[in-house]
């Protein structure tokens, strides 16, 4: 059976409860990834942020109210109600309750978990400790090695 | 496990030609090779210390594509990375080692700029890491933008959590690491002969100076001079050691000094006695200048080469 120990991208990148909103874009910028692994002050893992998390911050409520009947989001105003959050706090946006795997699950767990949420990344956790990452194109570049 | 800080990293080009002259166009042939690896002090000590067989994070400021394969290297030797990405280019540091007239020319490129806010992000980040390790390790420069309170500002949050922190490092920093104390102060001598404003070469300059340090710093229990590896000297709170390696074939100096402080960290983590770590750090040194490459690629060589480094007790 293959272990998600095997796959597993050892990096720990992460960013603080604290961090603030725009450390954790610019995070996801530099590093190339779309969700970002939030940890404790004591580096317990907590949860993770995606781009949907900050993007569904990012857009004010009105435009949710009326974004299913004829409404064009506008850019502009995404923007402008996004750059009044980038002091807030990362835990702010956290999904707490983020799927993740530890080293002994099987990578077909791993797979049904990123099916099923159409995810990308799942962070691997030993305890309450990141030790790495695994990805969908990891798993998928299984059937090509 | 271990954490290795590297805030200057780089990507390190060698090239092992046969005959180079400056003034000359060199295409590679047969027989030469093209290395392009992870490196950078702090990085290369991790390469060392996981080939040793501990496991290591490592952290510092990285930046674009080169960051990114800096990091995927280290990845590949099982080396857990937790870089803070910055904006702009990795340096790449070149090294062009002669094998027909025995030279070897380094050019280490500037680093990037880091701003105040990545330099506080990387606090923030490195007290999260200081949870899950027993030892840090600060080696290499200081980038563009991050001046030597840093040195203080780590040694210090490591000391609150009773982790011990050693550190390889240039001479210029020895003032600041006076005040920071760490455990271990090896200065980065190569092409420096001064050290606290004194000149320091030769034997009994290095004991002095390595006592000096112990003097000035209480929290430091060991100084290390490696810089001559015919002659490696060592101030201990109990005893200082000159260490000799016999019969040196010397192949390669690059990466001597990261494969030494391993082979130190290694053996100091094993709980062996005074002598027993210094005759294994020296036998690492060895074993990484009677290669061609930068770090120890065969461990067991270093088991055979242990008998061949002597260690005295002097002073």
């Amino acid at each position: 059976m293959k272990l998600v120990r095997d796959f597993i991208i050892k990096d720990i990148s992460s960013v603080t409860e604290n961090s603030p909103v725009r450390r954790v874009i610019k995070n996801m910028r530099l590093h190339r990834v779309s969700i970002m692994p939030v940890v404790n002050k004591l580096g317990e893992y907590i949860g993770c942020i995606s781009e949907e998390d900050i993007l569904e911050a990012a857009v004010p409520d009105y435009m949710k109210k009326i974004y299913n009947t004829s409404f064009m989001a506008n850019i502009d105003q995404i923007i402008a109600h996004l750059t009044q959050i980038l002091d807030d706090k990362a835990i702010a946006l956290t999904d707490v309750n983020y799927p993740y795997v530890t080293p002994d699950d099987s990578l077909e767990y791993a797979a049904d978990i990123l099916y099923r949420t159409k995810g990308n990344m799942l962070p691997v956790l030993e305890s309450k400790k990141l030790v790495g990452l695994i990805t969908l194109i990891q798993i998928l570049s299984v059937s090509i090695e | 496990m271990i954490l290795t800080v590297t805030l200057n990293p780089a990507i390190d080009k060698i090239l092992y030609l046969k005959d180079f002259h400056l003034h000359k166009l060199h295409r590679l042939e047969d027989g030469d090779m093209s290395l392009i690896s992870p490196g950078g002090k702090g990085v290369n000590i991790a390469l060392n210390l996981k080939r040793l067989g501990n496991e290591v994070i490592t952290s510092g400021f990285v930046s674009g594509n080169a960051g990114h394969m800096l990091c995927d290297a280290l990845q590949q030797e099982g080396i857990t990375t937790s870089f803070i990405f910055t904006p702009g280019f990795t340096r790449t540091n070149l090294a062009i080692l002669d094998r027909n007239n025995e030279t070897l020319t380094e050019i280490n490129d500037f680093g990037e700029h880091i701003g105040q806010d990545d330099i506080d992000f990387f606090l923030e980040h490195f007290e999260t890491l200081l949870n899950r390790i027993d030892l840090l390790i600060f080696a290499g420069s200081l980038p563009f933008g991050v001046n030597e309170e840093i040195l203080k500002a780590m040694v210090e949050m490591a000391r609150t959590k009773s982790i011990k922190t050693m550190v390889h490092a240039l001479p210029k920093y020895t003032q600041s690491l006076l005040e920071a104390s760490p455990f271990l102060i090896v200065p980065d001598m190569r092409s420096h002969y001064k050290l606290l404003g004194n000149p320091v070469d030769g034997i009994d300059q290095y004991l002095e100076t390595g006592k000096k340090i112990l003097e000035q710093s209480p929290f430091t229990e060991w100084a290390i001079f490696i810089n001559r590896i015919e002659n490696v000297v060592a101030v201990s709170r109990h005893q200082s050691y000159v260490i000799r390696p016999k019969n040196l074939k010397i192949v390669n100096m690059l990466g001597y000094g990261d494969a030494y402080f391993a082979g130190f960290v290694h053996a100091y983590l094993q709980n062996w006695p005074e002598i027993t770590i210094l005759q294994y750090a020296s036998a690492c040194g060895l074993t990484n200048v009677e290669d061609l490459y930068k770090e120890i690629r065969d461990a067991q060589a270093i088991e055979n080469n242990l008998y061949r480094i002597e260690v005295e007790e002097v002073g």
